[in-house]
């Protein structure tokens, strides 16, 4: 088989590989603040907060996220009147989206603590910021941090779904590379091999992480 | 030192404690015994304000730690408490466990915090396990750190929340050791408890609470050997071995 079109193709998708981790790294940082909020709000004795995070959740969870990827291309700039980049929305809908389910990642881990590690630190004279910093967030964090990473692999994944609004993702330059060249045989064989390693390697260091907690 | 009047504590509808009137006086031991559902955690915890009492005052040093403008915290900074199920934090090690609290709330500094929980610790015969972490400790082990834990505040009272109660038979001896010697050191403590032992020996004053009320009180000797009320001989009966 004549393998020559990789030398096209890969460094198209390596190029994408570039806007693939961007997205997905921002994205899921941007996630994580969002889940790390509304997970708490979740589980706190503040109705209001509690109320607008279950409603961003239910939306976010009840529409796909391809739709959100046009809705947020297509009709949110118009509505605002403003100009958004294609990257920027890219990063805006995986943002919202691992947010979502973040929260509930989130929400879980801080339920997992035993009440009675609030009162030992409340025993002791500690406020409750303190009991949070210390006693509250770092065992929560501990037990969320398995779920949190296969999140982060999920939204990689879910960055080829914004080649639907012309990202120049990995799946986007392979698009365009078999749209270009009538190869889609080798072009799409090539992009499942290419994800493959790639998410190969993040299944290993999470395998990694969940051994050094044991 | 501690003055408790007219207490009471609703769950909803259930009244969990009706009505209690108790006088702790410094340097005394004074241990809190009855069935179970009696109330008698909840008493122990409504003192620290783990739980909010309905009714009824809690005066501590002549101020009243239910009022709005008291600061609960510089009670719980002088009044420590040892928990049933111990309540150590995991992911710190022994030694950080009890440095931590007077790090963060007295601002003392670490060379210094170290240095006296290293103090305690040897005062409770662990030492050597400074450095693990508490989920290799058996629970007698765990229960003296936390009863380090409470005495790197230097309190000047503590309260147990039924201390030996989730220990294993064999390991409950090394707490009561333990409380014993804190005991005669002369420290302040309301302890609720099922060890009749330790009551009997210990305590300067021995309370009998069922049903949400003080059902009885006096001096170990009387409550155990020669009780009023019938229904503090009724639960006595029951819990002291029957002597041949």
């Amino acid at each position: 088989m004549d393998m020559k079109f990789l030398d096209v193709l890969l460094p198209m998708m390596f190029d994408g590989l570039k806007l693939t981790i961007l997205i997905a790294v921002v994205g899921i940082a941007i996630g994580f603040l969002i889940g790390s909020l509304c997970g708490y709000l979740l589980q706190s004795k503040y109705k209001i907060g509690k109320a607008i995070a279950e409603v961003y959740i239910w939306i976010i969870r009840a529409t796909p996220l391809m739709v959100q990827a046009l809705y947020g291309y297509f009709v949110i700039p118009k509505l605002l009147g403003v100009d958004i980049g294609s990257t920027a929305v890219g990063i805006g809908v995986i943002a919202l989206n691992s947010g979502a389910f973040i929260s509930e990642i989130v929400k879980g881990a801080l339920m997992s603590i035993d009440p009675g590690q609030k009162e030992a630190g409340a025993s002791l004279g500690l406020t409750s910021t303190q009991t949070m910093i210390h006693l509250v967030i770092p065992p929560a964090f501990k037990a969320a941090l398995p779920a949190l990473f296969n999140q982060f692999i999920i939204s990689v994944k879910d960055t080829a779904l914004l080649s639907a609004i012309a990202v120049n993702e990995i799946t986007h330059q392979a698009q365009a590379y078999a749209a270009l060249s009538f190869k889609a045989i080798p072009t799409y064989t090539a992009l499942a091999a290419f994800y493959l390693v790639i998410l190969s390697v993040l299944i290993i260091v999470q395998k990694q992480i969940e051994r050094k907690m044991r | 030192m501690i003055k408790v009047k007219h207490l009471s504590k609703k769950f909803g509808n259930l009244e969990v404690l009706k009505d209690i009137n108790l006088d702790i006086n410094e340097g005394e031991v004074v241990c809190i015994i009855g069935p179970s559902g009696s109330g008698k955690s909840t008493f122990l915890r409504c003192i620290n304000q783990l739980e909010r009492p309905t009714g009824g005052t809690v005066q501590y040093e002549g101020k009243n730690l239910l009022d709005k403008n008291c600061d609960i915290r510089k009670f719980r900074e002088e009044v420590g408490m040892v928990f049933q199920k111990f309540n150590l934090f995991p992911l710190k090690t022994v030694a950080q466990n009890v440095m931590m609290a007077p790090i963060l709330t007295k601002h003392m500094n670490k060379e210094e915090a170290h240095a006296k929980a290293l103090e305690l610790l040897d005062k409770v015969g662990l030492k050597d396990k400074a450095d693990v972490y508490p989920s290799t400790l058996s629970g007698g082990q765990q229960q003296r750190v936390a009863i380090a834990r409470a005495l790197a505040m230097e309190p000047k009272a503590l309260l147990f929340d039924e201390p030996t109660s989730a220990l294993d038979p064999e390991l409950v001896g090394d707490v009561l050791d333990v409380m014993k010697s804190l005991a005669k050191e002369g420290m302040t403590m309301i302890v609720v408890t099922h060890e009749m032992g330790f009551a009997r020996d210990v305590a300067d004053r021995v309370i009998f609470m069922a049903d949400g009320y003080v059902v009885e009180e006096g001096r170990p000797d009387a409550i155990f050997t020669a009780p009023r009320e019938r229904r503090t001989q009724t639960f006595l009966s029951r819990v002291l071995p029957a002597t041949a």
